[in-house]
């Protein structure tokens, strides 16, 4: 061998060696750091999750705090350099909303619905005496008849309904009504289930019951509520739909199944609702009798039903809201988290806060 | 001349001894890093695995979180609810050392049929899957759209490496008096009542047999 050879080899071993030892440091180094980035991504990403599910429960909670002192449908727009509240009280109802509040690296929206807007799906049966009441039935079905669905359909589900909500007591008629599905017809669905007998605990429960499917669920879910303790409707916070068909509802008895509504042709009751927007626009609906003579005024034919004392809720006693509330932290790839939550006012003294009903976290 | 053999000796090879200083140096220099190298994978591995670990722990705490959150009371969340209608809607029980919990929630699961309703009958209980060398347990967690009907729902194991599983139940005093006894059964038949805050506390099997304990506390939004 050469001594300029043996050099060659030398030189050879020095440089595999330098690029093994490099290549292996670089690989290490890469998984090293990709390791890292991956941590601190899911680190970061869970602190931003619950950053903004705080966020979002903070906007349940003001809506708490601001209920007992202040009667929320009675809330003007304001403007301000921290938020702005945006209301609407159109046709489709009253809304109030506080678009976007900004907290640390965050915001927080809030959508406040008054539920006393809606009609009650759990005043159409007395729960001590297993009545029917029959304005809310007439309530319902001209409701979902003035949203376009088909009769034989709401006829079908407002009778499931009475029967999901009646009760099975001593002395009590359960499943009184033969036209709508009974115990019977879902013990013997595919995969069973128990007839509730007694009130609904959310307004998607109506999608257990014979009769209801998804287009119709679509078509009525927003007019509908199941919280408050009675059949009263807001007149300061209805939409238009929801007012003509309570008005048309308190002409009828409340339980007698044939006393139908002389028949008065939607346009009465059209107008009644819209002069009832119109005013409600300008000052609020105090009294029963400030509610009646602006029903009066738009229809001279008094069409008033004298069951309407019975159904009708003046301005600043709506007692359940329902509120979604949305964190949105981080910029760059930013996490939402949303809370759907319904609030009752607390005590008449307003001693007691206000209490949460129902809360979903999404 | 003398140029030329100076050039040949910078040029040539090294000697021994220097060739034998340089090869101990870099075994001794080699010996040391290999054994680190190793050790620091080692422990990086155990880390991760901790990790890991860590993760699923985190995941299940964050579901049973996620449920007991949205519990509502069956029965009993309308204002015309009637006093007489049943009120099984929270139910914690001890058996053996384990918990089990059920309860009435709003789920929002989007790949099982309560999405329906969207309410749901949750349950949660240790089931033995191992006795030797330690008890081994899955937590398995139950969805029964169909509340009150026997048999029915959707189980699945959210953990299989569960050692313990305990709840404890707070109303509001025992959340004001740290030092009260743990209440581990609760019954809202009898207490007409959401716990106020639940404490959940899991020892979980870590791959090198050591037991780690993670806890939660969470609090019901209806209970308030």
């Amino acid at each position: 061998m050469s001594g300029r050879d043996a050099k060659a080899g030398q030189r050879g071993i020095v440089l595999v060696t330098v690029v093994i030892v490099i290549a292996v440091l670089s690989a290490v180094v890469v998984d090293f750091m990709y390791s890292t980035r991956v941590s601190y991504e899911i680190s970061a990403n869970g602190a931003r999750d619950v950053q903004a599910r705080h966020m979002a429960k903070s906007g349940i909670r003001v809506l708490q705090s601001v209920m007992n002192s202040a009667a929320l449908e009675e809330i003007s727009p304001v403007s301000g350099s921290l938020y702005r509240v945006e209301s609407r009280n159109g046709e489709e109802g009253w809304e109030l909303s506080i678009p976007s509040i900004a907290v640390g690296d965050g915001t927080v929206s809030v959508r406040i619905r008054d539920e006393r807007s809606k009609v009650n799906l759990n005043a159409l049966v007395d729960q001590k005496s297993n009545r029917v009441d029959f304005q809310v039935r007439t309530q319902l079905l001209e409701l979902f008849r003035l949203l376009g669905v088909a009769e034989e359909k709401s006829e079908l589900f407002v009778a499931s309904l009475v029967n999901w909500l009646d009760r099975e007591m001593r002395n009590l008629e359960n499943d009184q009504d033969p036209d709508g599905a009974s115990a019977g017809h879902y013990a013997g669905l595919e995969e069973p289930y128990y007839i509730k007998d007694g009130t609904l605990d959310s307004l998607e429960e109506i999608r257990m019951i014979e009769g209801m499917d998804e287009e119709f669920f679509l078509m009525v879910g927003d007019y509908l509520t199941v919280y408050p303790g009675d059949k009263k409707v807001s007149f300061s916070t209805a939409s238009k739909l929801v007012m003509m068909a309570t008005l048309k509802a308190s002409r009828v008895s409340v339980r007698e199944r044939r006393n139908r509504p002389k028949e008065i042709r939607d346009g009465v009751f059209e107008r009644m609702a819209e002069a009832v927007i119109e005013r409600r626009q300008k000052e609020r609906i105090v009294s029963l009798e400030d509610a009646k003579k602006v029903l009066a005024e738009a229809d001279s034919g008094s069409s008033i039903g004298s069951g309407l004392s019975g159904m009708f809720l003046k301005s600043g006693e709506s007692d359940f809201f329902s509120a979604t509330s949305v964190g949105v932290v981080g910029e760059a790839g930013p996490v939402a988290r949303r809370v759907e939550a319904v609030v009752g006012k607390g005590g008449e003294d307003g001693g007691s806060p206000a209490a949460v009903i129902s809360w979903k976290e999404r | 001349m003398k140029s030329a053999s100076s050039r040949r000796k910078r040029d040539g090879g090294f000697t021994l001894i220097e060739v034998l200083i340089s090869v101990s140096i870099t075994a001794v220099v080699l010996t040391l890093l290999y054994g680190s190298f190793f050790q620091l994978m080692e422990s990086r591995d155990r880390v991760e695995a901790r990790n890991e670990a860590g993760g699923e722990a985190d995941a299940v705490l964050s579901r049973i979180r996620h449920d007991l959150s949205n519990a509502f009371a069956r029965g009993r969340v309308s204002s015309l609810a009637s006093s007489s209608y049943p009120h099984d809607y929270f139910v914690g029980r001890m058996k053996d050392g384990n918990s089990s919990i059920s309860f009435t929630s709003f789920p929002s699961d989007p790949f099982h049929r309560s999405a329906r309703s969207g309410q749901s009958e949750i349950s949660y209980y240790a089931v033995p899957v191992r006795e030797e060398p330690r008890r081994l347990f899955a937590l398995v967690r139950k969805d029964n759209y169909r509340i009150g009907k026997e048999g029915a729902g959707t189980a699945y194991p959210v953990s299989e490496r569960v050692l313990g599983f305990r709840v404890n139940f707070h109303t509001r005093s025992s959340l004001s008096f740290p030092g009260a006894e743990k209440v581990r059964e609760w019954n809202s038949s009898v207490t007409e009542s959401f716990p106020r805050a639940v404490e959940i506390e899991i020892d979980f099997e870590l791959e090198d047999g050591g037991a780690e304990t993670r806890s939660t506390l969470v609090s019901i939004p209806v209970a308030e």
